[in-house]
């Protein structure tokens, strides 16, 4: 199975089991993750193989199973069914050996039921080689001599095809001839843990539901621990009375099984949430990875900025305001100012990471120096703030006798502007034209404006201080 | 009225970024009522003289300067003050160019301070200063650049700091990268191609703005408003500089003659050797004259060097056994002829002199040389050698735009869709531009901004170059090092140095050009000789083939040509049933009548009516009859079109020139209209009738450039009549030195293999056991033999590989291979060459199936690195044999041909059984009869001169069918018949004089259960 990543994506799914046999073809244009259908096919037999190569391709254990669905058709009906459901169309095979449900599944459509082995080998030597995803190289090799199918190539030695063709057309030939058997591989799918603690009376106040939440992590830490993991993430649910539910996720620094952390972090972010009434379930699910450990150093080099105080601190930030909170101006090649930075979530502190953002402010600074304002004043630092978004000003600057009122009658005048500074470009896609301006007011305030020549208008973009 | 001198201006000869044709600044500058402009291209003068052209021709000051790289990647601004300055410009590039790899320069501060005199530093703050100063003294300037970026504030703040500190003076610049401000766009897009970037990805690589157009006046004075001094002061740069390269002073290199004796005694010494052996000891008095005339004139013009030389280097070719032969109108020569440059007798011809040279043209002459292909290298460095590197350079050939390059860089650029760029690259021919259907039929709606911008910039940027190539055999040679007319730099061949101009700058400037032209004919004639005298001990060469052979112009009637030099083409082949030449005068008016010129000037239809008997010959004057009796009344050649200027209407031989270069540029300028009244009114006044003048006039307009000198026509019928015999007397020697001179000529090796198998040659398949590189001739039976095609037309077996397989078959005590695992071993060649070998056929020998030969390659190939091998103890596994369908489609697909057969051959059944007829067939349907017919494409051609009509030839088992497709046809069916290699069509029979035509009405894809494979076509304007 694909996992589809871009919309329009044509994603072809395919699914086998290993004694009945299935095959799913998607042909919907959607995005759907291999683990969500391979959730939805377990629910049709316990043992449930993904192909690793061929990510479309299933495998589904379906021994004794027609005892529950009547006949392999209708089991097979019912998957198709769920599947189409799921947006999903396949091929379903129902037959005895891996190899051949998975070539009659790339090479056919629908439902199809094999009576007996030697049906299933018959049909499989018809299958074209073409439709097995061979490499072009092998495959163009094998037309060439005039093996167009499963059956010509069985009709091959194997160990001929494997000094010729490699590995790839050995393994196929041996397949096609039922030379090899491969046992399947059933996944098996990871629950996330969780603990719920129901009250009778709402609580809403944010002490008791902290101490509520360390009672529970006080029962899913030594769970996780068990299972050799550490904690990612850890949901907060709470149920409110008569009142949708309230999620909030947080995350420490690293995986961690640290109770007093993950508890100084939950309180943070109740901290910061008003409930609107009181709620009357709590649950905590735990994500976990499993634990790594590290080796532990003899003499440890004791960095100058301990970056790890420097990261819990940032995530007791992100635990009071939300993930958004902490972000990291990264600059960027562009014309346009705004085009020049993005703000990104912060990358993993370093031990330069000060250094860095003081070269920035450094350029900035050198970058911001208009001419006038340098060349009078070289020792003068002057700090340009960019605004999120420009405001538009009025359409038309009034000039009085002492200057422009660029801003509007109700702030002073300009008595000195320099520029025009012009970015223009993006002719190909919506053309942008812009004269941009120091503009000085009387009492020593300089803003930075722009006329935007497209929309006949000016904008303040910042202000200089 | 303000005004001021733009100093940094690059045209598009900054390749991939300045956005404007030098000639367009130039204009724009005129417009704008400057007075002078500095053309300064990055480490170059490429632009140089067409500015200077359009300069002289609007009367205003050109500065000739360029944007010099150092080794920091900065740049300074050098201007040539005067003449001495310009060389040492030139040899500072030279410099700079010649150390770094091709397309890039890079020169130190010493370089510059080693070639400051005589030039204007304008330096924008990047280098030391102090080294600078000391250089120019008061020649430096500090440049203030001004593009309205607020980055530049600073820097300009800096600039005048330092310029301060050192007392230098400041001058104001815009950088101008295009004439107008509405070329900003495609100034980005040139940016991203250069940089490998879209325009949406290419974020600051492009430019803030769109302030680099040429300022008026007004608006540089705005933008300087601040300091006014800045603008005044780009006048007085300008007033420094008064060099114009009309003061460049050259000389052609003069012979060294140990014994005193001049160049001109030496020349007038060979041509009259010469002129003894031409005439076996007997001069005869009308060549005497001419001789005497031409070297007088030559004298005069002090061009006796220029002659020597080509001497020297025909006498070169022939010691060294390379064919080779004047062409073009040194054949109107007679020195030339004598001197054994060309092989026409322009005396007993009766050809026009002054078409060669004139005292009135002010300009040197111009021999080219053909000289056989695959050889023409040699001569080339003979050329180098003898005059050294420093005096002898190749002369550019700039790479421009066309629409097939520019849909793709510019839809790379924009970041459309590379499928749908190729898609439309496919649908566009060279030289119908990119027009806006051809978009639409691509699938690419103009409705959508972006594709919008896309047409446009496709158009635009036609014609802009692209990078710097080397002529194919142009060389400049001087008596002064040739760095100190223009920059050399090195070519992307090794061993080749390049000037920084074109043919068209060399002319501009009257220097002198030596043209070493590569011609494959003449590689097929040499490769024929040589074969003629290993297989049958003939002795041959051009000059004792024996001349007026009926039956090779029997089969010239026959339009039985292909491979025949400048007849093969498919009009040609239409023509000559009809002019049905007879002799070696009617071949020169063969090659000439089917050209342009003679087509647009309707000269054609009356010249085969009056060699039919259908028109009466005559003549409008009696003084034209001796011009045109030759050509029965119908002027088909320039040096008629020259005289009859002159004998009717009393034209010098010189305004007779002029008049055919005014001929050659009309379509540009109009120049020919200034003739109109002065011919019509001479012609008048000689009696003749005004409704003929006219006539006379219109049919001299039409002529227009496409015309050919007799002199050129007569040189090349040599070498076609030369083709001609060779064919018709020895076929295989003919096809086998015609397929190993490949690439060359009209038609691909599958086409002349097939000729070649209904001239009843045999032509035998590659054998990896007998084969050679080249196609060998195999004796069949006492003076018959079959040709055996070379290894060289396996695709992906190169030379290396082929020397392999003959130094492993040379040891073989028995010669040759025992099997397919001995060569596998011995030879140790790549499996991918082994297993084309055995898709061609060539084990066949071996007596294994191809499949079977490819099986055993591969297990072959496996066990080659191992020392215990096993012993196979089974035979191999069975395979399906090939049909002879896919035999001959195997053979196409792994060499391109198959001497087994044609791939319609076995799909004649099914064609039959469709009621398709073949070639043979169709030749004799009746006039007007409709008929279904399919072939395989061989030949598209668009002429510009047939009115939009197409011509297309197909090709079957039985020969060629030529199509003719009318506009409106061709437009409804243009996607399938510009891209389908295997047509069907329905139309209509046209038969006149036992030429067939297929009027196509109608496309489509046969509907066959295979698809034969194909060589591909070639298409042609």
């Amino acid at each position: 199975m694909h996992r589809a990543g871009a919309m329009g994506k044509r994603v072809a799914d395919r699914l086998a089991c290993a004694d009945l046999r299935i095959e799913v073809e998607q042909k919907e244009t959607f995005d759907v993750d291999t683990a969500v259908i391979l959730k939805r096919l377990s629910g049709f037999s316990p043992e449930v193989e993904s192909a690793g190569e061929d990510g479309n391709a299933f495998w589904l254990n379906a021994t004794g199973l027609e005892r529950l669905y009547g006949s392999p058709g209708r089991w097979a009906e019912a998957i198709l069914a769920a599947l189409k459901e799921m947006s999903l169309s396949a091929a379903i095979v129902v037959g005895f050996t891996r190899f051949g449900t998975y070539a009659l599944a790339r090479s056919g459509q629908g439902v199809t039921i094999l009576g007996s082995p030697e049906a299933e080998k018959e049909a499989v030597h018809r299958v074209p080689l073409a439709r097995l995803g061979l490499l072009p190289s092998v495959r163009g090799g094998l037309v060439k001599l005039g093996k167009q199918t499963v059956g010509d190539l069985a009709g091959l030695r194997a160990s001929d095809l494997l000094e010729r063709f490699g590995p790839e057309a050995y393994r196929l030939c041996n397949l096609a001839r039922g030379d090899a058997w491969d046992p399947l591989r059933p996944v098996t799918f990871e629950e996330p843990l969780s603990e719920r603690l129901e009250w009778e009376q709402p609580v809403s106040n944010t002490m008791r539901l902290t101490f509520f939440a360390k009672g529970l992590l006080g029962l899913l830490v030594p769970r996780i621990a068990r299972g050799s993991r550490a904690l990612v993430a850890l949901e907060i649910g709470l149920t409110l009375d008569h009142e949708d539910k309230f999620v909030e996720r947080i995350k420490p620094v690293e995986p961690t099984l640290d109770e007093g952390q993950l508890i100084d972090l939950v309180r943070l972010r109740l901290e910061s949430k008003r409930l609107p009434v009181g709620a009357v379930e709590m649950e905590l699910t735990a994500f976990t990875v499993p634990k790594t450990t590290k080796q532990l150093v003899l003499f440890p080099k004791r960095p100058p900025r301990n970056a790890a105080a420097a990261q819990r601190a940032l995530a007791r930030i992100r635990a009071e305001f939300g993930p958004d909170a902490v972000v990291w101006a990264r600059t960027k090649e562009g014309h346009l100012p705004e085009a020049q930075f993005v703000f990104e979530t912060t990358p993993p502190l370093t031990d330069t990471f000060s250094t860095r953002v003081q070269c920035r402010l450094y350029d900035c600074q050198e970058r911001q120096t208009g001419r006038p304002f340098v060349s009078q004043k070289p020792h003068r630092t002057l700090v340009r703030r960019i605004f999120s978004r420009p405001v538009p000003l009025q359409a038309r600057p009034v000039c009085g006798p002492r200057g422009c009122h660029l801003l509007g009658m109700g702030h002073a005048p300009f008595t000195r502007i320099v520029g025009p500074y012009v970015v223009s470009g993006g002719w190909w896609v919506r053309e942008v034209y812009r004269e941009y301006h120091f503009a000085e007011t009387e009492r020593g305030k300089i803003v930075w404006v722009y006329f935007d020549k497209r929309r006949r208008r000016w904008f303040v973009h910042g202000e200089v201080s | 009225m303000p005004s001021y001198v733009p100093l940094w201006c690059k045209s598009n000869f900054s390749f991939l970024e300045g956005a404007s044709h030098p000639d367009e600044l130039v204009e724009e500058a005129h417009r704008l009522g400057m007075g002078s402009l500095a053309l300064t291209d990055v480490d170059g003068v490429y632009g140089l003289v067409r500015a200077y052209v359009k300069a002289r021709e609007l009367g205003i000051q050109l500065i000739a300067g360029s944007e010099i790289t150092l080794d920091d990647d900065s740049t300074i601004l050098l201007l040539a003050q005067n003449a001495p300055g310009y060389a040492n410009l030139c040899r500072l590039i030279s410099t700079g160019r010649l150390r770094s790899p091709k397309g890039s320069s890079k020169v130190s501060l010493e370089d510059i301070g080693g070639c400051a005199s005589g030039l204007i530093a304008l330096w924008k703050g990047g280098q030391a200063v102090t080294p600078l100063k000391e250089a120019f003294g008061d020649r430096l300037y500090g440049v203030v650049a001004r593009h309205r970026c607020a980055e530049e504030t600073r820097e300009e703040v800096l600039l005048k700091a330092r310029a301060r500190r050192h007392g230098i003076p400041l001058v104001g610049a815009v950088e101008v990268l295009y004439h107008t401000p509405a070329r900003r766009p495609l100034q980005d897009v040139l940016t991203c191609i250069r940089e490998k970037c879209t325009v949406s990805t290419a974020k600051r690589r492009i430019r803030a703005n769109g302030e680099h157009f040429l300022k008026s006046p007004v608006l540089f004075e705005e933008l300087f408003s601040d300091d006014p001094d800045l603008v005044f002061r780009t006048e007085e740069v300008a007033a420094r500089c008064d060099f114009s390269l009309s003061e460049l002073t050259y000389r052609y290199p003069s012979e060294r003659l140990p014994d005193q004796t001049t160049s001109f005694e030496w020349l007038e010494r060979l041509t009259f050797d010469g002129a003894k052996k031409r005439y076996r000891g007997s001069i005869p008095s009308a060549v005497v004259r001419q001789l005497k005339k031409e070297l007088a004139l030559i004298d005069e013009l002090d061009y006796p060097g220029y002659f020597l030389t080509m001497w020297e280097i025909v006498r070169f070719c022939r010691e060294n056994g390379i064919l080779c032969q004047g062409r073009g109108s040194a054949a109107n020569s007679a020195v030339c002829y004598c001197l054994g440059i060309t092989a026409i007798d322009p005396v007993r011809m009766d050809l026009l002199f002054e078409r060669f040279l004139s005292k009135e043209r002010a300009e040197p002459p111009d021999i080219d040389l053909d000289i056989e292909h695959e050889r023409r290298e040699e001569v080339i460095q003979h050329v180098y050698e003898k005059y050294g590197r420093e005096r002898a350079a190749m002369v550019a050939v700039v790479i421009r735009y066309r629409p097939k390059s520019a849909v793709r860089d510019v839809g790379k650029a924009l970041g459309i869709r590379s499928r749908s760029c190729d898609r439309l690259a496919r649908l566009l021919s060279r030289f119908d531009g990119a027009p806006d259907e051809k978009f639409e039929q691509a699938g690419i709606a103009l409705d959508v901004p972006l594709h919008r911008h896309f047409a446009r910039l496709s158009q635009e940027i036609l014609d802009f170059p692209r990078h710097l190539s080397i002529h194919p055999g142009g060389f400049l040679l001087g008596h002064e090092p040739i760095a100190n007319l223009v920059p050399i730099e090195n070519g992307t061949m090794p061993g080749r140095t390049v000037i920084q101009w074109d043919k068209n700058d060399v002319e501009a400037l009257g220097l002198f050009k030596v043209d070493l032209l590569g011609l494959g004919a003449l590689t097929h004639l040499h490769l024929c000789f040589d074969l003629l005298k290993n297989h049958r001990g003939v002795e041959l060469d051009m000059a004792r083939i024996p001349p007026n052979d009926p039956a090779t112009f029997e089969m010239i009637c026959r339009a039985q040509t292909v491979g025949v030099f400048q007849i093969e083409s498919r009009a040609q082949m239409a023509m000559l049933p009809r002019l049905k030449p007879r002799n070696f005068y009617d071949l020169v008016v063969e090659v000439s009548i089917v050209r342009p010129g003679p087509i647009t000037g309707g000269m054609v239809h009356p010249y085969l009516r009056r060699r039919n008997g259908d028109e009466e010959v005559a003549y409008p004057h009696p003084t034209l009859e001796p011009v045109l009796k030759k050509t029965l009344g119908v002027p088909l050649f320039q040096e008629q079109v020259m005289k009859l200027a002159v004998v009717a209407a009393d034209y010098t031989p010189g305004e007779a020139d002029q008049l055919r270069r005014d001929m050659a540029a009309w379509r540009k300028v109009g120049k020919i209209e200034r003739h109109r009244t002065k011919l019509i009114s001479r012609m008048e006044k000689k009696g003749i009738a005004r409704e003929f003048a006219k006539r006379v006039f219109e049919q001299i307009r039409g002529f227009g450039e496409y015309g050919f000198p007799e002199s050129h026509a007569a040189s090349f019928a040599l070498i076609s009549y030369a083709t001609a015999w060779l064919r018709c007397h020895y076929p295989a020697e003919f096809v086998c030195g015609l397929l190993n001179a490949q690439p060359m000529g009209f038609y691909t090796p599958a086409t002349i293999v097939e000729d070649a198998k209904r001239m009843e040659v045999e032509m035998r398949p590659v054998d990896v056991m007998t084969s050679g590189w080249d196609c060998i001739m195999e004796e069949r039976e006492k003076g018959r033999f079959a040709v055996r095609m070379g290894l060289r037309f396996v695709k992906g077996v190169g030379l290396g590989d082929f020397e392999r397989i003959v130094e492993e078959r040379s040891k073989h005590d028995r010669g040759g291979f025992g099997s397919i695992f001995d060569l596998v071993h011995r030879t140790g060649l790549d499996v991918g060459v082994l297993l084309t070998l055995a898709e061609a056929g060539a084990f066949d020998g071996f007596g294994l199936s191809r499949r079977h030969a490819m099986w055993e390659i591969r297990g072959a190939v496996r066990e080659r690195h191992d020392n215990m091998k096993l012993v196979r103890a089974s035979k191999g596994p069975e395979f399906d044999p090939l049909g002879s369908f896919e035999i001959v489609g195997w053979d196409y697909i792994s060499s391109g041909h198959s001497v087994r057969g044609h791939p319609l051959a076995s799909l004649r059944p099914q064609l039959d059984a469709m009621g398709l007829l073949n070639a043979r067939d169709l030749r004799t349907i009746k006039d007007g009869s409709r008929v279904r017919y399919a072939g395989m494409v061989i030949c598209r051609q668009h002429p510009s001169t047939a009115g939009g009509v197409t011509f297309m030839t197909l090709e079957d088992e039985t020969g060629f069918v030529n199509l003719v497709i009318w506009k409106d046809v061709f437009k409804k069916f243009e996607v399938i018949a510009k891209t389908a290699p295997f047509l069907g069509i329905s139309g209509k029979i046209q038969a006149k004089e036992g030429v067939v035509h297929l009027i196509a009405e109608k496309f489509w894809v046969p509907g066959l259960n295979l698809t034969p494979e194909t060589a591909g076509s070639r298409d042609f304007r």
